[in-house]
């Protein structure tokens, strides 16, 4: 049997995604999968279990509020009551998987593992794993805030129904998904075939997975998505750009010299990002300098061009809002050819398509001052809970050989000591954010300060 | 099992059950000790002899509750499986399944004053006549119906659920007329004192609450650091008792719902408690907790002293005083009913 050695409690797993995902085929895989874990299910009251399993219960989603009228303290009253009576027969079984009806927030779900003391006792919140299906999902992460709070939340997507769209846009579909929460594993799958140790067991936070997955995990947010260093030749090279998402599209030239490059120009566009632009129309001369363009791409459908001058030979930078390939966006050379970047550079955008839901990773290597990590955290969870979706973290304390690992949701958080630190392991404090509207920079400085 | 300070306790009887207990209850007239297993087995043991002399196989999914009638002929059991069931202890065996909803059957009760069942399924309580036919079904409750309490004195029946104490009074059998108590609050238990002057409620957000009876101005009493998920009240009203976790508070209700007053705690090797008891005639109070530590004291006007303490492997569910004597059944998680004598 897998277990956590550290925790003696017994894992639970929360299944959610829209009605469709193919929750239940999942279900019934891990039911029927050998893998030697005894499971109790808790389903929703639509499921349909194939399987001749002893502990299957329904449940019907009671929602109810822990205090009064706080919103992010709801919990599950009817998984209080069922968990109740489970945990009466845990010798029964060594897992509980619980899935969720379609329309399901998953926060009061996972809040009942913080909030009711008796659920906290014997059971840990081992995972979600929100199932995708790569068909619809586009459609309902415009429509539905519980859509994209099911993705917010997973410790896993997994991305289903691979087999009905194309591979680019499973792979647009994966780096939007990404982009919302840079936590969660991705797997993909046909008829939810996938293997169960990317669904069981998700009991670690590792943050270099989260970089592994995102490299722009950590770094600070940016006004442009890309950034590419260019040795233009002499005469007329053009900026050609196609139809893309957006009507307007804001981008920086800055002339470099061949040493410092992109590295040094990013903080200036930063700044010229920040200042008044310039429209400019299909047709109209860009020229390299402290100049923040807004190009006015709706102006005249197909190819838009704009000439770069001074026709003269040199080293630039471009900068953009979006990524160059939303718009076929390339630089010309004067015979027509396109001119590839020396060096380019994709960078965390400051915003994000689906309603703000982003993530932030913060890692520092001094340790941290537990009391002061309390007391930012209780300030920080009281202000910012509501759009706080997760947060996670393994932390180096003060004054500890043991690892610190803790989790949160909303307003509540959750945390232990964990195995000692290993003799060649870098002893580092390692966070995640997972929510609405959040501030990197404030994140960052209000972590520094619990610093011991 | 071992006992510690048992100098005037013994054990009358002992037996392993196949599985957790649920639920204990003894009938009116002390004669049986029923059971409930929480995967569903009921079993009934006689008081004299621990002699297990009827096994059913109670409800499928598991067994939740048990009720008797008051005279002795009837005993009531809620299940998972959304059936009541009237069982007949005289050799009868099953007598009635009762369709009480789609959900769990958290609640039975008989009620004092008439021949009459009622069950609490989900949202919905429904009321049955002792040949089966369903009287009445009240409209759904908000949430799920924790507890049912019949006031001592009157045709009253509290039902307690999500935000509100719902007060159902039967003097008209069919079409009770009913009183909402509002309290922004999971309830998750109702109990009246004895007097029928107090119903307690312990609450999900670590309160307790409640109303006094028949004026209902509410009282609330805070500081618990946990729900207080179980509370008796002393044969006399005055005291009742409440847990949260380890530690046993105690209040003093002599001059009314003691707000603002610093009740008893009782300190004692508890880990989480799991029951609580207070016999039905002396102020001995019980508390069972799931490290199988148990500990019975004395409580009078200068104080409380600790009267015996015993010990169960595998942790405790329930705590159940016989009704004459001084007898305390207990059930443990792993299956053990016993019961313990008071000789002093």
């Amino acid at each position: 049997m897998l277990t956590n050695a550290a925790d003696p409690r017994i894992p639970v797993t929360v299944l959610t995604g829209f009605l469709g995902a193919g929750k239940t085929t999942l279900l019934n895989r891990i039911l029927t999968e050998q893998h030697g874990q005894r499971i109790a299910v808790i389903e929703n009251e639509f499921g349909e279990i194939g399987i001749d399993q002893a502990l299957v219960i329904n449940a019907e989603e009671e929602i109810f509020e822990m205090n009064n009228g706080c919103l992010c303290c709801t919990v599950r009253g009817d998984l209080i009551r069922i968990l109740g009576n489970l945990m009466k027969r845990r010798d029964k079984f060594d897992r509980i998987l619980v899935e969720t009806t379609g329309l399901a927030d998953p926060g009061p779900v996972a809040q009942t593992f913080f909030m009711d003391d008796e659920t906290k006792d014997h059971l840990r919140l081992d995972g979600i794993v929100t199932l995708v299906d790569c068909k619809h999902v586009a459609q309902h992460l415009e429509d539905s805030a519980e859509c994209r709070e099911q993705i917010a939340f997973a410790d896993t997507l997994v991305l289903n129904k691979v087999d009905l769209v194309d591979g680019a846009a499973v792979d647009a579909l994966e780096t939007r998904l990404r982009a919302m929460n840079g936590l969660a594993k991705i797997q993909r799958a046909h008829m939810a075939r996938v293997d169960l140790g990317q669904v069981l067991d998700l009991g670690g936070f590792d943050l270099k997975r989260a970089l592994d997955i995102n490299p722009a995990f950590l770094e600070p947010e940016y006004p442009f998505e890309w950034g590419g260093w260019y040795a233009l030749p002499a005469g007329e090279s053009v900026l050609v750009l196609e139809d893309g998402p957006d009507p307007e599209m804001s981008v920086v030239l800055l002339p470099v010299s061949e040493h410092d490059a992109l590295a040094a120009a990013r903080e200036v566009a930063v700044e010229l990002f920040a200042a008044a632009a310039v429209a400019a129309q299909p047709g109209d001369a860009l020229e390299p300098g402290a100049r923040h363009y807004r190009l006015r791409l709706a102006a005249k459908p197909g190819f838009k061009h704009f000439p770069l001058r001074p026709n003269a030979a040199g080293h630039v930078a471009l900068f953009t809002q979006h990524h160059p390939d939303e718009f076929a966006l390339r630089v010309l050379v004067p015979n027509s050819q396109p001119l590839q970047p020396i060096y380019a550079h994709a960078y965390n955008p400051g915003h994000i398509h689906d309603d703000s839901v982003s993530s932030v990773g913060l890692v520092e290597e001094r340790p941290v001052d537990p009391f002061k990590l309390n007391r930012w955290l209780s300030d920080l969870l009281r202000d910012k809970g509501a759009d706080i979706f997760r947060m996670k973290g393994v932390l180096h304390l003060a004054d500890s050989d043991n690892r610190f690992v803790f989790q949160g949701v909303h307003m509540l958080f959750d945390g232990q000591a964990d195995r000692p630190w290993h003799a060649d392991e870098p002893r580092v404090s390692q966070m995640i954010f997972i929510g609405r509207h959040l501030d990197r920079a404030d994140l960052t400085t209000g972590f520094r300060a619990c610093l011991d | 099992m071992s006992v510690k300070k048992a100098a005037a306790v013994g054990i009358r009887w002992a037996v392993e059950l196949a599985d957790g207990v649920q639920d204990l209850a003894w009938s009116p007239d002390g004669r049986w000790l029923a059971s409930a297993a929480v995967s569903g087995p009921i079993s009934l043991i006689a008081s004299a002899t621990g002699d297990v002399s009827r096994e059913w196989r109670g409800h499928g999914g598991g067994t939740l509750k048990l009720a008797w009638s008051r005279d002795n002929r009837w005993l009531a059991s809620g299940g998972q499986d959304g059936c009541a069931r009237v069982w007949d202890p005289d050799g009868g065996g099953e007598q009635r399944r009762l369709a009480a909803g789609s959900d769990w059957v958290g609640g039975v009760s008989f009620s004092p004053y008439a021949d009459l069942l009622i069950t609490a399924a989900g949202k919905e309580l429904r009321a049955w006549n002792l040949d089966g036919q369903l009287l009445r079904a009240t409209q759904p409750h908000a949430s799920t119906i924790t507890d049912l309490a019949w006031h001592p004195r009157q045709p009253l029946l509290a039902s307690s659920a999500f935000g509100k104490m719902h007060l159902w009074d039967w003097r008209s059998l069919e079409s009770p007329e009913e009183r909402t108590l509002p309290h922004p609050s999971s309830l998750l238990n109702a109990r009246w004192s004895p007097n029928g002057r107090f119903l307690a409620c312990g609450c999900q957000d670590n309160n307790l609450r409640g109303w006094t009876w028949p004026d209902t101005e509410n009282f609330q009493m805070s500081g618990y650091l946990t729900k207080v998920r179980v509370l008796t009240w002393d044969r006399t009203s005055r005291w009742l008792a409440t847990a949260d976790r380890e530690i046993v508070t105690v209040w003093d209700f002599a001059q009314g719902p003691p707000m603002g007053k610093a009740p008893l705690d009782f300190e004692g090797p508890l880990d989480t408690v799991r029951d609580l008891a207070f016999h039905p005639s002396r102020p001995w109070l019980a508390a069972g907790d799931q490290g199988g530590h148990l500990l019975v004291w004395d409580l009078d006007e200068r104080g409380y002293r600790l009267l015996w303490q015993g010990t169960l492997r595998g942790g405790f569910q329930r705590l159940a005083w016989h009704p004459q004597e001084r007898l305390l059944a207990v059930g443990g998680e792993d299956g053990t009913v016993a019961a313990f004598e008071f000789t002093r």
